[in-house]
């Protein structure tokens, strides 16, 4: 009875339900969908909004939201791209395109803490910025990454599993663990939940806030060479749209807008609902557009679930409580 | 001065029970037409319950509210308002970038068919202002541009601009210099000229002599009696606000008297000054002692607490921590150098919701538990917690429960233990006691006593002025940024009922400004 309970105080669970249930129902209607290959390709197509929504998480949970993400995706890509045509080696272009994102991370930190501006307006303006600085950098040719040494992420496999897949999973883990288990991760709670009590424990508020923008524009730019590896090419416009996916996969997985809640691991599974949602569509022949209309409704379905089971677990609780008084 | 000697407003055995307390407990008195009448009464006596029952905001458990003769059901503040109850609060009900024609008429526009008839409206407000001797310029300017007084006089208006029987301010003056304080005097009696009632809050006992022709006295939501505050001056007064005969809650800490003794300084402050908060405050703290720090809300002792811990910046001044002059730049500063603030309002500023109970009483002192500094060892942190959850016996089934489904109290407590966790010799607590009930107020002193017979000492603000004096050693009192005194605490001494009484008055006197 207890551990059921416990279930239902996951954050995580109603995304994990519906992931399972998709799956499912997906499994029985369509034979291809339940192939290695089909699976695999979905992983694939849900990494760029998994690694967007992980950096999304910390800073929503931080009490704030990024919106030049999809810009600082572009921008990921375009100048590992750029270093590579000019000669320079793989890890040292993928640290350029990185750092490119953190740049822009601290930036909007910076100035949203500096300035006392409002999170939502400035990297929106950010997200503009970006954008320009990156159709300056794409207008004559697109970069090409066919050739170079990243072009291939998604096509080397470990057995049926492509290798990015086996990268999501690594860097999924690694950061949930900063979330839950360190004293930045902690930090980033307190910061959300509640700033001024953040504060007069001793956490410095602003450092925090701006590092949770840093791993936010870390995270984008890391899609960003996923995405461009996997499209082969990068052009500005290549990451546009994927901010709302983010902030959705984030908020379907229990992450709060309103900061103090949020979950890694939930942020991976609501990009994995709605990467098996498009995935599952389109086998199912329907235009692209209905993923659009079923995007929407689940995201309201998983709020509105959300909130039902914060009232269940309201009730639980203090039940679970009196027992355990009775019993000590 | 010859007030009308029909009650406007008789309040008949009026009583309202909260959860576990009474608030107020058969209270009857009358308004007279155009008379000012004080209520007065120390912190938790029962004024703002009775105030909000005669706006319409609480309904009485029992008795009942006659005006004009006839026994009103009051429901809500429109209605109340409509009756010719007007009530102006203690916070701004003003919307700021509005113009006060736009505030005084908001929610009941005239209307000329489907249009804002602005000319009416304007032509009713500038006659108001006349009469009130303000000047018309402010008409058409946003409220928040022209100063605190005029707002104060633009809430008043709002109230008048429909006919009003009685006027209830409550601590009108609260944010007005001593100039706009004569200034809304004058408002007030031309009220009385025109036959309004006024009832007025107020815990600036000086101001009675000026401006009130009666006063009542609250204590523990009990009517005390009536007086004139001019005949009998203010001490009689005082005596009757803080006369109570009920043991107290704070333990009694034998040998605490001479605790500080020789015992080495711990923390110093010297000239700390932050412009138009704090002037030039002066004190140290010896290791072993608890200081008190009285004063009235908007005295400086928020303020002076904010400071100490680096939450706010001081313009001058030094605080030097055994010897060595600290450089403050943020709490966090303050807690590595062992100081410590558990800030008033608990909710907004202490309390962290939706985390653990242990997660809360780590949040200060997380690098207890930390594993090469940075990795969270949740296993030590609930050792810790569960430590501190049996030394506080603080109630909550397990240390994982959420914060927010702890008793205030409770909460309390797991804050006292967070900053014990971060080794805050000089633990600070601003309004430790608020809203908890007496057990854990018992409880609480408890454990501040506990930490100075450790070694540490202690810094606390309280509105609870009898407690306050029987914790401390030392009361500092504070007035309008300084220190107006100190007053010897009676902590660790036997004192009798009518000494403390002699000390709270002491006290009070110093904290309002009242010549003895």
């Amino acid at each position: 009875m207890r551990r059921s309970l416990r279930v239902l105080q996951l954050q995580e669970t109603p995304a994990a339900s519906a992931v399972v249930a998709l799956v499912v129902v997906f499994s029985i209607a369509s034979a291809h969908f339940r192939t290695v290959s089909n699976i695999n390709d979905l992983l694939l197509t849900s990494l760029f909004v998994l690694f967007v929504a992980i950096g999304m998480t910390f800073v929503l949970t931080a009490g704030g939201i990024d919106l030049s993400v999809g810009s600082v995706m572009g921008l990921g890509g375009a100048i590992t791209g750029l270093l590579l045509e000019h000669g320079a080696g793989t890890t040292l272009a993928l640290a350029g395109g990185l750092m490119s994102g953190v740049v822009v991370g601290l930036l909007n930190g910076l100035v949203i803490t500096r300035l006392k501006l409002a999170d939502f307006m400035v990297t929106l303006a950010s997200l503009s910025i970006v954008q320009g600085i990156v159709e300056m950098m794409t207008a004559n040719q697109p970069i090409n990454y066919s050739g170079n040494a990243l072009g291939n992420l998604s096509g080397a496999t470990v057995g049926p599993v492509s290798v990015a897949v086996i990268y999501a999973v690594v860097i999924t883990v690694i950061m949930a663990f900063i979330l839950r288990f360190t004293s930045f991760g902690r930090a980033i709670f307190a910061v959300g939940m509640n700033p001024r009590a953040a504060r007069l424990s001793g956490i410095n508020v602003e450092a925090t806030r701006v590092l949770a923008y840093v791993v936010s524009g870390f995270m984008a730019a890391l899609a960003g060479v996923f995405l461009a590896s996997y499209l082969s090419t990068v052009q500005a416009l290549q990451g546009s749209g994927y901010e709302l996916e983010a902030i959705a996969a984030a908020v379907i997985g229990g992450t709060s807008l309103l900061g103090g809640k949020g979950s890694v691991w939930g942020a991976a599974l609501g990009a994995l609902l709605l990467g098996t949602l498009q995935n599952g569509l389109v086998l199912a022949s329907l235009s692209g557009y209905w993923f659009d209309v079923v995007e929407g409704a689940v995201i309201v379905a998983a709020v509105a679930l959300g909130g039902g089971l914060q009232v269940l677990r309201t009730i639980a609780i203090p039940v679970e409580s009196r027992r355990a008084r009775a019993a000590g | 001065m010859k007030p009308v000697d029909k009650p406007i407003v008789e309040v008949r055995g009026v009583s309202k029970r909260f959860p576990g307390v009474p608030a107020l407990d058969d209270v009857s008195f009358d308004i007279r037409a155009g008379e000012v009448l004080a209520l007065v009464g120390e912190n938790g006596a029962g004024k703002s319950t009775l105030v909000k029952i005669l706006s319409g905001v609480y309904r009485p458990d029992s008795g009942s509210v006659v005006l004009r003769g006839k026994v009103v059901s009051l429901h809500d503040p429109h209605q109340a308002q409509a009756l010719g109850i007007t009530t102006v609060y203690q916070e701004t009900t003003l919307v700021p970038g509005f113009t006060p024609v736009q505030n005084i008429f908001l929610g009941r526009e005239l209307r000329q068919g489907p249009f804002l008839d602005e000319h009416l409206m304007k032509k009713k407000a500038r006659s108001l202002l006349r009469e009130f001797d303000t000047d018309e310029s402010i008409l058409d300017m946003p409220v928040e541009g022209i100063g605190a007084l005029r707002q104060k006089v633009v809430e008043v208006l709002k109230g008048l601009a429909f006919e009003a029987a009685l006027v209830i301010l409550d601590e009108p003056t609260a944010p007005l210099t001593d100039r706009e304080r004569e200034a809304l005097f004058g408002h007030i009696r031309r009220l009385k000229e025109r036959d309004v009632a006024v009832l007025l809050v107020t815990h600036r006992l000086e101001e009675l002599l000026e401006i009130a022709d009666r006063a009542i006295v609250l204590r523990d939501g009990r009517y005390v009696g009536s007086v004139e505050p001019r005949e009998t001056g203010i001490r009689q007064l005082v005596q009757m606000m803080v006369g109570r005969d009920v043991e107290s809650v704070v333990p009694f800490d034998a040998g605490g008297a001479d605790m500080a003794g020789g015992a080495d300084e711990l923390l110093r402050v010297e000239g700390l000054t932050r412009e138009g908060v704090l002037k030039d405050i002066a004190f140290s703290v010896r290791s072993g002692e608890i200081l008190g720090v009285a004063g009235l809300a908007g005295s400086g002792r928020t303020e002076l607490v904010r400071v100490l811990v680096g939450a706010d910046k001081a313009d001058t001044g030094a605080i030097m921590k055994a010897g060595r002059k600290l450089r403050l730049k943020s709490p966090k500063d303050a807690i590595q150098n062992g100081l410590a603030l558990a800030p008033e309002e608990r909710k907004v500023q202490g309390v962290f919701q939706t985390f653990s109970v242990a997660k809360n009483v780590s949040a200060a002192g997380l690098r207890h538990v930390l594993k090469f500094r940075f990795f969270i060892n949740e296993r030590a942190e609930s050792r810790l917690a569960r430590d501190y959850v049996s030394r506080l016996s603080i109630r909550t089934p397990s240390v994982s429960q959420e914060m927010r489904l702890l008793s205030g109290g409770n909460q309390q407590k797991v804050l006292i233990a967070r900053y014990l966790v971060a080794n805050a010799e000089v633990l600070i607590l601003d309004e430790p006691t608020q809203g908890i009930d007496v057990g854990a107020k018992s409880d609480i002193y408890g454990l501040i006593q506990e930490h100075v017979r450790a070694g540490g000492a202690a810094i606390v603000v309280s509105s609870e002025l009898d407690d306050l004096i029987r914790l401390s050693n030392r009361v500092l009192v504070m007035r309008e940024g300084r220190i107006a005194g100190e007053i010897e605490g009676t902590r660790g001494r036997q004192l009798k009922m009518e000494e403390h009484r002699l000390l709270d008055e002491d006290v009070l006197h110093l904290a309002a400004g009242v010549a003895e």
